[in-house]
């Protein structure tokens, strides 16, 4: 499952938009991608189908899976975080990975957890 | 002799008189406080440096508008075209692109040269021999005209380099007793270049206006007699015009680079077009003349011009949406730097932080004021949350020049783009403040002291509907975050939707600086006194001090005369509404002027309390 870590450009050595671009550069869009806020505090990036996270610390709620439209607005998006990431000083802000498939979410029941994700859309 | 004296007195007896010393200049009224910046995207639009529009050109300069559900990016434009119609004189439009954009040229050749043998065969036309080492200019695809005893032949070229190499004979014909003659009845053809071509071409054109739905290109040359004969003509009459066949710009000019018009200057098409504007450049390539065969030569058989007409040629390529911050910075600069000016900037209720925090770095730079969007389909906790991810706390410098609007509100498109929607609200305020700031008294001062905000200043859009009404609670919590809501209220007059606030986001509960009028005034007087600044710079010290003071004087007594200053109640201000003091610096008094002055605002009524008390 490809997964990256978007945050604060002076503190990463590789930019949010090239980061992206070497992930998820040769999709197909739309595409369907979960983002994940790992910041204690609650990001809204609502030019992304109004992409709304809850801070990291509400498991249930922190994540959503987003219906991206087009390659130009998740480049947007990720300046967007970049932008934002920079104003909090994170290093590690959104986490934008592909959506785990259900044999996935059954292996992490069966080996180690009990935690139940609650998997929501951004509005539209 | 005619005059009783000189201009420059020698050793000689006489009069010298000197020029006219010009004493009686005032500063200018400009419009800048009428007019706005923005970056946006647009479908039509130059892409090197900001343009201005205004409500007489804003269709054609930016285009048509697009849909909001296409993409939240068009949102932009609605908010242009409204603010125009409502206020606001000008609109500075900095176009976001990409680096992939780019201009093509609109290629015109005239094919020559060339000479067209058909072979025939049981009255079809079997093949073309092609003469005149397939003569320069030509195009593939370019049809041959075949004229003699038979009907149906069909024949097109192939060219390389626009040398004709053969030719493709689609259909035979039939009838054909002896050979026709073949011709390329139009050796014209226009296409879409990257680059200038090295064969011969007639001209080249480059429009910088970049229309993403392209641009046509109409020519024609007059006759020209020599000898009682139609001769090739190098003078032509260019038309650029949009996909709808509306003229943008005439030329007449020669394709010689010698040419010259009747009182001597350059009538050659190039320089022509550079005097006229700068938004299509036009290069001529090898070929200098209209032949008189050509179909963009003289006139048709009833006597009307004859034009070459291209069809739609799309000769910009947008490259995309997917600015990076390094886009948002590059049209941030572009429009700092600009030589329009304007006192607002709008972010066009663009959702993206990347490009707002580009506008508040444009706000800083320039001390001019930001108004931007919140989502209105954001709850007022997530407008809370959209405002704090700015960190207007750690920019307190900026903090003050940035104005939030949040509006719960669908409204019908007031550009009829669009159905019953979200739209912002930030650029509409710009566009009442600019209405308010054309109404200036004698001594030139708007009432900035009024906030755009209240019963005075309702939202005029169609069909509305609040789709969410904060509780008390959440008003406060909005007024605490800076973020100006805009909704419905009840006055003695009826019920509107109104500005409900008029809040910078400057982070202070006390200070004046939290009011939009008393930035609005903050920065309308320092623009004058900087301004004025640059007017004494060069001057020698005593002089420049001497103009400033008075310059202050004045302003400030008529700033005070427009209840732009009231007395103040600070002890060191002496109960005056101003207090100035120009100079020289101590450590550098030679060149250097410090001037710093202190003054005292009016402020907005935002809160009343009353209370009735029962009596016997």
């Amino acid at each position: 499952m490809r997964s990256i870590k978007l945050g604060a450009p002076p503190l990463n050595e590789v930019g949010a938009v090239d980061q992206i671009n070497e992930t998820f550069g040769k999709d197909d869009f739309p595409t369907l991608l979960r983002f994940t806020n790992l910041a204690a505090h609650r990001a809204n990036f609502s030019e992304l189908n109004g992409l709304d996270l809850e801070p990291c610390f509400n498991e249930d709620e922190n994540f959503a899976d987003v219906e991206v439209p087009s390659w130009d607005a998740l480049v947007r998006v990720a300046a967007s975080i970049e932008q934002v990431a920079s104003n909090y000083g994170h290093a590690e802000f959104i986490e934008v990975s592909d959506i785990p498939d259900e044999s996935d979410d059954e292996l992490d029941d069966a080996i180690k957890t009990t935690r139940t994700t609650r998997k929501k859309r951004g509005r539209t | 002799m005619s005059v009783s004296f000189t201009r420059a007195l020698g050793a000689e007896s006489g009069v010298q008189l000197n020029p006219l010393r010009d004493n009686s200049e005032i500063p200018s009224q400009d419009i800048s406080d009428q007019a706005f910046g923005i970056m946006m995207r647009s479908t039509r639009g130059r892409i090197d440096k900001p343009f201005k529009v205004n409500r007489g050109n804003v269709l054609s300069k930016l285009g048509n508008g697009e849909q909001i559900r296409v993409s939240a990016l068009n949102e932009a434009w609605v908010h242009v075209v409204e603010a125009l119609s409502n206020g606001a004189y000008e609109a500075v439009v900095q176009r976001l692109v990409t680096s992939a954009a780019a201009i093509s040229y609109a290629v015109v050749t005239q094919g020559s040269g060339a000479t067209f043998t058909p072979v025939v065969a049981g009255g079809v036309v079997t093949g073309v021999t092609v003469g005149g080492a397939g003569g320069t200019g030509y195009v593939t695809g370019q049809s041959l005209t075949f004229t003699g005893a038979g009907t149906g032949a069909v024949a097109t070229i192939v060219t390389t380099d626009g040398v004709v190499t053969s030719v493709t004979v689609t259909s035979g014909g039939t009838g054909y007793t002896t050979a026709p003659t073949a011709v390329i009845a139009n050796p014209i053809a226009v296409s879409v270049q990257s680059a200038i071509p090295v064969t011969p071409f007639l001209f080249a054109v480059k429009h910088l206006g970049c229309f993403n739905d392209g641009i046509r290109i109409d020519f024609r040359a007059d006759e020209k007699r020599l000898g009682g004969v139609n001769v090739a003509n190098d003078f032509i009459t260019l038309r650029v015009k949009d996909i709808a066949d509306t003229t943008l710009y005439e030329f007449t000019g020669s394709l010689s680079t010698t040419a010259l018009d009747d009182y001597g200057k350059s009538a050659y098409l190039p320089d022509i077009i550079s005097a006229q504007t700068d938004l299509v450049e036009l290069t001529v390539g090898a070929t200098t003349t209209i032949s008189e065969t050509s179909p963009a030569y003289g006139y048709n058989a009833v006597g009307l011009p004859n034009w070459f007409k291209s069809g739609n040629l799309v000769c910009f390529t947008e490259g995309g949406t997917a600015y990076t911050t390094q886009d948002y910075i590059d049209a941030a600069h572009k429009l700092q730097f600009s030589e329009y000016n304007y006192s607002y900037i709008s972010t066009g209720g663009s959702q993206s932080f990347a490009l707002i925090a580009q506008s508040m770095s444009l706000a800083f730079n320039t001390n001019r004021q930001l108004r931007l969007d919140i989502p209105g389909n954001l709850t007022p906790a997530a407008a809370v949350t959209f405002i704090e991810a700015l960190n207007l706390a750690g920019n307190r410098d900026t903090a003050h020049l940035v104005h939030a609007y949040w509006a719960p509100l669908k409204t019908l498109d007031p550009t009829g783009v669009n159905g019953k929607t979200y739209i912002g609200v930030a650029t509409l305020n710009i566009a009442f403040s600019c209405a308010r700031n054309a109404q200036t008294n004698a001594k030139g001062f708007a009432p900035k002291n009024y906030a755009v905000a209240g019963r005075q200043y309702p939202l005029n859009r169609q069909g509305v509907i609040q789709t969410y009404t904060p509780s008390d609670q959440e008003l406060n919590q909005l007024a605490r975050a800076k973020i100006n809501p805009v909704m419905f209220e009840a006055y003695s007059s009826g019920q509107l939707y109104v500005f409900r606030d008029s809040l910078t986001s400057a982070p202070v509960d006390s200070s004046s600086k939290k009011l939009i009028s008393v930035v609005e005034m903050s920065t309308s007087l320092d623009d004058a006194i900087t301004r004025f600044g640059k007017d004494v710079l060069q001057l020698p010290m005593d002089l420049a001090m001497k103009r400033t003071e008075a310059y202050l004087k004045s302003l400030f007594e008529g700033a005070v005369a427009s209840d732009w200053l009231i007395p103040s109640n600070d002890l060191s201000m002496g109960g005056k509404a101003y207090k100035y003091v120009v100079q020289p610096n101590a450590i550098h008094p030679d060149d250097r002027i410090d001037v710093s002055y202190w003054l005292r605002y009016p402020g907005t009524t935002r809160q009343i309390y009353f209370t009735q008390t029962l009596s016997r």
